[in-house]
């Protein structure tokens, strides 16, 4: 018996078990590791990492300046002094395209962030007071949603003129209704719940409220939705450029680069299909990866 | 209570009145309600779903939904203060502070998306406008006072079981030592074994800051064990008042007999219980007279006429029926 006793006592004390991070739908870590599990999703996660460090690393690396005019070597065909060949003035194509993938991405990026910051707004607001503002700001949403997107961003590119800065305002203001209403929608189920009761309980003010205890609850199927129209938002970019009302010429932007090479399509069809299969490379990459990330947020979908 | 004297009380409810509109007819969800309740007694709010507990206990918190109400009339005198009339910016001085509430279903009364010790906290910050490192400190002071380990402080709703959830949003109710804790079905969507931790943990807080009750429940077990007095509430108006020992021992109101009835006796093996036949009125619809009427069966022609007005049985002990004096009587139940 004594001996029982004192092997009881060597025993170590039980340490709570350590919760395993990983396994805990929602957390960084499980999120992180069911994305991995995908194939796709890790093929478009390399690929986007990838153009994302040639595009930084492109003006120390490269041979040719993405901008440096070589007239003996327009449109030359690609060789291995010009891998992607040259455009319409003997710029390096494999330069530019490097270089250019910032301002795809950047613009659609920052157009994301901008339609997702007003449209957070303008849905938490509907969507907490109701009524009369909330009719009044849908409807406004409504008229703006009644155009395609991209014929919206048309207008407003047009009406605010060309540039970097122009873009991303205009397609944010193109992409806004969409995160408006996701929003919206969350407040109105969340606005109902009992935790919002006892907040009031305990007397939190009504922006607190929205702030502290809505938004957080209600912003998680925005994280996918922003995964994926970072890709569009890219996309809608080039299609501006590409119509002329976006980024301008010299800058490399890919769709500016189509447009102005699509005169010599057919002598030097490389000069439109390079930027055409970055912009594809691209948007394709995000889209594996929104994907992934919008199973790995679902806790529904189980292993 | 119309014919009681006017109480010195805590809390003092009159003639409180509360409709909802449902499209074109007001819904009569509370048809004048009075009790009193003085500082550091419990009192049980014991009717069936529907009978407008909740909707008593929003109207004491002032949090009922505002395009719901059509109307709320009557008294609630919190301190000699009708808490009905003040501002809305007085009134949050009160709410969470001096009165406080506990909710129904712990898995939901949380914010899902922030720690417990951050929800605590922030009740704290709110009223005592102390720093987030001391309102962090007490925080973990209260989860420990309801039995929580300071380690689980950091962790979010989910991480916790049913019961542990409640004790947090006990945590919170008590964070500020309110004078006045309303508790609506507590336990209600707890297992039974949690169910006695929780009234227990109830209880000893009522001890230690001698915090008023109200608690709203329709498990006769549950007001057995920690409340002073009971109000029975049917179909928005009290139906008979008194104090534990009065209505548990004798009921006298035939709705309270009946649910007495409904109750199973551990002393006696029964086979079937016997429920009260029919459903509650529809509140849109409130027939005249005794509301309980078509339910009852000791109903007689009198009892349709006019508003059935409360009568004194007992000293303290109150009931609305015209033949209280003929139905009081021993119960058989034991709890």
């Amino acid at each position: 018996m004594l001996k029982l006793r004192k092997v009881v006592m060597a025993m170590p004390k039980q340490q709570p078990e350590r919760y395993d991070k990983s396994k805990k739908p929602g957390s960084l870590p499980y999120i992180w590791k069911r994305i991995s599990r995908n194939p796709g999703a890790m093929i478009g996660f390399s690929l986007l990492c990838l153009i994302i460090i040639l595009s930084f690393l492109s003006p120390y690396i490269m041979k040719y300046d993405y901008s440096a005019v070589n007239m003996s070597e327009r449109g030359a065909t690609p060789s291995w002094e010009h891998p992607f060949g040259t455009d319409e003035l003997g710029r390096d194509i494999l330069s530019r395209v490097l270089y250019g993938a910032r301002y795809t991405l950047g613009i659609g990026v920052g157009a994301v962030i901008i339609a997702a910051t007003f449209g957070m707004l303008i849905g938490a607001i509907s969507g907490f007071f109701g009524g009369k503002l909330d009719t009044l700001l849908m409807r406004a949403l409504d008229i703006l949603q009644s155009f395609p997107g991209l014929v919206l961003a048309i207008a407003v590119a047009t009406a605010l003129g060309t540039g970097l800065v122009h873009s991303i305002i205009a397609i944010g203001i193109a992409f806004m209704p969409i995160f408006a209403r996701l929003i919206r929608a969350n407040m109105l189920s969340i606005r109902g719940s009992e935790f919002i009761e006892a907040a009031v309980v305990i007397n939190c003010s009504t922006p607190r409220i929205i702030r502290r205890h809505m938004i957080p609850n209600a912003v998680s199927p925005l994280i996918v939705q922003i995964s994926l129209l970072i890709a569009q938002a890219g996309l809608t970019a080039s299609t501006l450029s590409f119509l002329g009302l976006g980024v301008q010429e010299p800058t490399p932007e890919w769709g500016s680069m189509i447009a102005s090479a699509r005169s010599f399509i057919r002598e030097s069809p490389h000069m439109v299909f390079i930027p055409g299969l970055f912009i594809m490379i691209t948007v394709l990459s995000l889209n594996l990866l929104g994907d992934a990330i919008r199973d790995a947020l679902d806790p529904r979908l189980k292993d | 209570m119309d014919n009681s004297e006017k109480g010195t009380g805590l809390l003092s409810v009159r003639d409180l009145v509360v409709k909802y509109t449902s499209g074109g007819d007001p819904v009569h969800a509370v048809n004048g309600i009075s009790f009193d309740l003085a500082a550091g007694k419990a009192l049980g709010l014991v009717g069936e779903t529907g009978a407008g507990k909740t909707t008593i206990a929003k109207t004491i918190m002032r949090i009922l939904p505002d395009h719901a109400v059509k109307a709320v009339e009557g008294q609630v005198s919190f301190k000699g203060e009708n808490i009905l009339q003040i501002p809305e910016s007085s009134m949050r001085k009160l709410r969470g502070k001096n009165i406080s509430m506990i909710f129904q279903d712990p898995m939901t009364a949380l914010n899902p998306v922030k720690t417990v010790s951050d929800q605590i906290a922030e009740s704290i910050g709110l009223h005592q406008g102390v720093n987030k490192k001391r309102a962090y400190e007490k925080a973990v002071e209260l989860l420990k006072k309801v039995g929580i380990s300071e380690d689980r402080a950091k962790e979010y709703p989910h991480q916790f079981s049913g019961g542990m959830k409640q004790r947090v949003v006990i945590a919170i109710a008590i964070a500020c030592n309110p004078e006045l804790l309303i508790a609506d079905e507590p336990t209600t969507a707890l297992d039974v074994t949690i169910q006695a931790q929780v009234l227990e943990l109830i209880t000893e807080i009522r001890r230690d800051l001698n915090t008023s009750l109200i608690l709203i429940t329709h498990d006769l077990g549950v007001v057995a064990e920690i409340c002073d007095s009971v109000a029975v509430v049917y179909a928005g108006q009290i139906v008979e008042s008194g104090s534990l020992e009065d209505i548990f021992d004798h009921p006298t109101h035939p709705y309270t007999q009946g649910l007495f009835a409904a109750v199973p006796d551990m002393y006696q093996d029964v086979d079937r219980l016997s429920p009260i036949d029919g459903m509650p009125p529809d509140p849109m619809n409130i027939p005249n007279g005794c509301s309980f009427r078509p339910r009852c069966s000791h109903a007689a022609d009198g009892c349709g006429e006019g508003a059935i007005s409360m009568t004194q049985v007992k000293d303290g002990h109150f009931c609305r029926c015209c033949k209280a004096e003929k139905l009081g009587g021993e119960s058989s139940c034991r709890l």
